[in-house]
């Protein structure tokens, strides 16, 4: 099951070599400066000769991003079930929620750092702000979706309300909860360095600042790849802890094998 | 006589959701002893369902009381074992777990409902199944699953909403022999939803016919068939000539 | 699996992995912290007003007022002068705990200063008389460079070898309000239209140059230059004092008007600190380049060469030989800033032009520690 899963992503691993190889072909042949587009090999290089600095920063960075998820999926989670819990509250808390997301955060940004500072906290923020709203509307309309008849039942056993979400409702919710935790994740790695870019001492959004403004465009490739992986590892691992909650909503098959 | 286990009198239901009020429930009155098995036919659409689930406690009548064990409280809800049309059983529960879901409610210790829903699918031949997903399951399988899950939430007072509907022909015969063992097994007190005349008559002591909405009992007819049934019982003079009384009498009220 | 195990490890995971990068942090904050090196002590004749803070051994580092300071980019040689204070412990021994602010691309060390969120910080004259027009005034406390090395540069393969070769050219622009204005009386002066096309750019306008999607672009001979020499590539370089635009100071020494009032000793404290500082650079540009160097993170300079090469030709210009370094005179903060003025290059908080400013209230140098 294991082989069957990993050979499933056999063609994006061509697709992306065969990318990486051309691109690498395009920047030795057409003698492009590596200061405008260096060639993925030299990327690579620029990484490990910089490893041990990207490291430092890579760590701050991912501090605020794992920080940050946490915060999201507690405060989704909370929202979500908050919105389930009443018509009332449903139609209260949804169009702020929805407004929340029309703010661009850039425009905040420079406010965030007046209010709270150069330290870790806006940046959790920051991240905290770009990743709750997938986690709550997936996992609200999870809570919605639970079947009629279904609540029907619980309510012929003498179930409360309690029990319903506890019993029901929420283990139903958790494949869309998943669905949203992984867009999430996705998404914040990026914007703790969008957090980072508004002001801070280090973590990758200032390493990408440092180096862009010393054109060393290497680096700056460096870090994006280094973005790039901590974004894919994080939405492996969601993925990962998703297959062992709910093996019923992935396994049901594997089983019978 | 005993006191009945379920006594429904004068129960009315209208709707009000529309701009026309629908009157759904025409003052029904029924009785179901403790022990006996008792179905209900009627056409579609004529309100057996709301009766279900008035008497399950989801719903309030608009008028008349249902008694259960005699008592008039409000809150039925619970005193019943209900179980509605699908299986609905919850996909991240293996079956012995979804067996249990009525333990779950009721607050009995795990370990202790895990005994009860083990020893019960043991008995009913499930026990291999006891740790697959629902999603691996047969729709038979799924049906009886369901049923041990009502039966172990209240084995004393079964309502069972037309819950071999779905199945096919030889399935559904296999279910129904099945929950005959399980009935005389506990000695429930059974109502039962049908569409089908011959299961009415194969599983009943006795069977109230709806008429099309809005519901009143057109005729209470006693089985009076030797017990433990087989479907060689069916082949008897008296129950083809039951069920051609009654396939007449609901083709009136279907044809209206 | 069973359940539990299910249920420990969807929880355990994400709960482990902050564990372990919380981990990596503190260890590596640690680290940080154990590893900081250290400055040579300065060497060679001070200024007599200098002496004093290089007399007592290691400052005590209790009961310090603490003071930040908002840096307008990330380190650079602009700022040596402020990196040796702080690599010789000279702000310690005025008693103050100076916290540098990191340069922040959307929150401006003026808008940090004039808000209160830092005490002092690096601007520019342009940036002061923005201020000032809209109502929020900051006070230049020193002209950290006496001249202004500002220069338009082409490539010396395009053949635009002269400012008037720009008409008609496009123009990689930072934004600003008033460089149109820089930028058409340069080519004026040399015989041009002064016509040319622009576009603001968002990414690093020497990248665009290289790569031919503008013309010319604004840069500063003591970075990008420096840099573009050190990389092998020629540049055609038009330094703006040399074609018409009054000379200003850039970068300058900010604070805000009720720090002044309410906290006077205390400037006066730090300026005493950072003057000395630009005053060791001044004479010494190799040591201050390596404190530089030295009191930055790992990774901050990418070419450390580049940092020594950019020493060399700014601490001349730090101030004019026979000269106090911080010094501001008036026709400066009349020349340039009147220019702006003049062209248009100036808006009030509603957006409309304005064309005078009490420009004597833009600067002091009462906190210098040679006077006025």
């Amino acid at each position: 099951m294991k082989l069957r899963w990993i050979a499933g992503y056999g063609p994006a691993f061509v697709l992306a070599v065969v990318l990486l190889v051309i691109w690498q072909l395009y920047v030795g042949v057409g003698h492009i400066s590596p200061r405008l587009l260096p060639a993925p090999i030299a990327i690579v290089q620029g990484l490990i000769n910089n490893w041990s600095v990207i490291y430092d920063n890579t760590i701050q960075t991912l501090l605020e991003t794992v920080l940050g998820m946490v915060a999201a999926t507690v405060v989704g989670l909370v929202l979500a079930i908050m919105l389930d819990a009443s018509n009332w509250m449903r139609r209260a808390i949804y169009p702020l929620l929805i407004a929340s997301q029309t703010i661009p955060i850039i425009a905040l940004a420079p406010l965030l750092l007046i209010w709270f500072g150069y330290d870790i906290g806006p940046k959790v923020l920051v991240v905290a702000l770009y990743s709750f709203f997938p986690i709550a509307v997936a996992c609200a309309d999870g809570l919605a979706s639970a079947e009629p008849e279904l609540m029907k039942l619980l309510r012929s056993m003498r179930a409360t309300r309690w029990q319903m979400l506890w019993l029901v409702r929420l283990p139903g919710a958790m494949p869309s909860f998943f669905s949203g935790l992984r867009i999430a994740a996705t998404y914040s790695v990026t914007a703790a360095i969008f957090g980072e870019y508004v002001g801070a001492a280090k973590g990758l959004g200032i390493y990408l600042q440092l180096e862009a403004n010393s054109f060393a465009t290497i680096q700056v490739f460096a870090a994006i790849l280094v973005t790039a992986i901590l974004s894919l590892l994080l939405f492996g691992l969601v993925s990962l802890i998703e297959r062992i909650a709910l093996p019923w909503y992935h396994g049901a098959i594997a089983r019978t094998m | 006589m005993d006191m009945p286990k379920l006594l429904v009198q004068d129960v009315t239901k209208t709707f009000h959701n529309g701009r026309q009020p629908l009157e759904t429930l025409a003052s029904i009155d029924l009785t179901v002893a403790g022990g006996e098995f008792v179905s209900i036919i009627g056409p579609s659409g004529c309100g057996k369902s709301t009766l279900f689930n008035i008497i399950a406690g989801v719903e309030e009548p608009s008028s008349g009381t249902i008694a259960i064990d005699g008592e008039m409280d409000a809150s039925r809800a619970g005193r019943a074992g209900y179980m509605p049309q699908q299986p609905l059983l919850l996909p991240w529960r293996t079956v012995e777990e979804n067996v249990l879901l009525g333990l779950d409610v009721r607050r009995v210790p795990r370990k202790e409902a895990h005994q009860e829903a083990h020893k019960l699918l043991k008995r009913f031949g499930l026990a291999e199944f006891a740790e697959n997903y629902p999603s691996t399951l047969s729709g038979g399988m799924r049906q009886r699953v369901a049923l041990l899950r009502t039966v172990l939430f209240n084995r004393s007072f079964l309502l069972l909403d037309e819950p071999f509907g779905a199945l096919d022909a030889l399935t559904r015969l296999a279910s129904q022999m099945w929950l005959l063992n399980v009935w005389d097994e506990f000695h429930s007190s059974v109502l039962f939803i049908t569409h089908d005349v011959r299961e009415a008559i194969l599983l009943s002591d006795r069977i109230y016919v709806l008429s099309a909405r809005p519901a009143r009992v057109l005729r209470v007819v006693e089985v009076d068939l030797p017990r433990p049934r087989t479907t060689e019982h069916l082949a008897l003079e008296r129950s083809v000539q039951l069920e051609q009384d009654l396939v007449a009498l609901l083709m009136k009220e279907q044809s209206i | 699996m069973n359940r539990r195990t299910r249920l420990l490890l969807s929880i355990g995971i994400p709960v482990l992995l902050v564990i372990v990068v919380a981990g990596a942090f503190l260890w590596q904050q640690h680290a940080a912290g154990s590893g900081v090196k250290q400055s040579q002590p300065v060497s060679g004749t001070l200024e007599p007003q200098c002496t004093a803070l290089t007399k007592s051994g290691t400052p005590s580092t209790q009961n310090l007022t603490s003071m930040s300071l908002a840096l307008d980019w990330t380190p650079n040689t602009n700022h040596t002068g402020i990196y040796v204070a702080l690599a010789q412990h000279w702000y310690q021994v005025e008693g103050i705990d100076l916290r540098l602010l990191p340069y922040s691309a959307s929150v401006s060390p003026d808008v940090l200063v004039s808000t209160g969120k830092a005490d002092v910080g690096v601007s520019s004259t342009e940036g002061i008389v923005a201020d000032a027009a809209v109502g929020q005034p900051v006070v230049s406390i020193a002209a950290i460079i006496q001249h202004n090395t500002s220069a338009l540069v082409t490539l010396a393969s395009s053949g635009l070898t002269r400012p008037r070769d720009l008409d008609g050219k496009i123009y990689g622009a930072f934004g600003a309000p008033y460089e149109t204005a820089v930028v058409s009386e340069i080519i004026k002066h040399d015989g041009g239209t002064g016509q040319f096309n622009s576009v603001t750019l968002d990414v690093d306008a020497m990248q665009a140059l290289e790569s031919h999607r503008i013309d010319f672009a604004w840069v500063f001979e003591g970075w990008e230059v420096i840099q573009a020499q050190r990389e092998g590539y020629k540049l055609n370089v038009f330094p703006i004092i040399n074609y018409g635009i009054p000379d200003y100071y850039t970068p300058n020494l900010i604070t805000s008007p009720t720090e002044i009032q309410q906290k006077p000793e205390l400037l006066r404290k730090f300026m005493l600190a950072t003057a000395c500082g630009y005053e060791y650079a001044r004479a010494h540009p190799k040591e201050s380049a390596q404190m530089l160097l030295d009191q930055n993170a790992n990774g901050t300079f990418p070419d450390p060469g580049l940092v020594f090469a950019s020493q060399n030709f700014l601490s001349p210009r730090y101030a004019d030989p026979g000269r106090k370094w911080g010094l501001q005179d008036a026709s400066a903060w009349h020349g340039y800033p009147q220019f702006m003025l003049n062209s248009n290059g100036v808006d009030d908080a509603s957006g409309k032009p304005i064309h005078s400013l009490n420009l004597d209230a833009l600067y002091t140098n009462q906190f210098l520690p040679w006077g006025s």
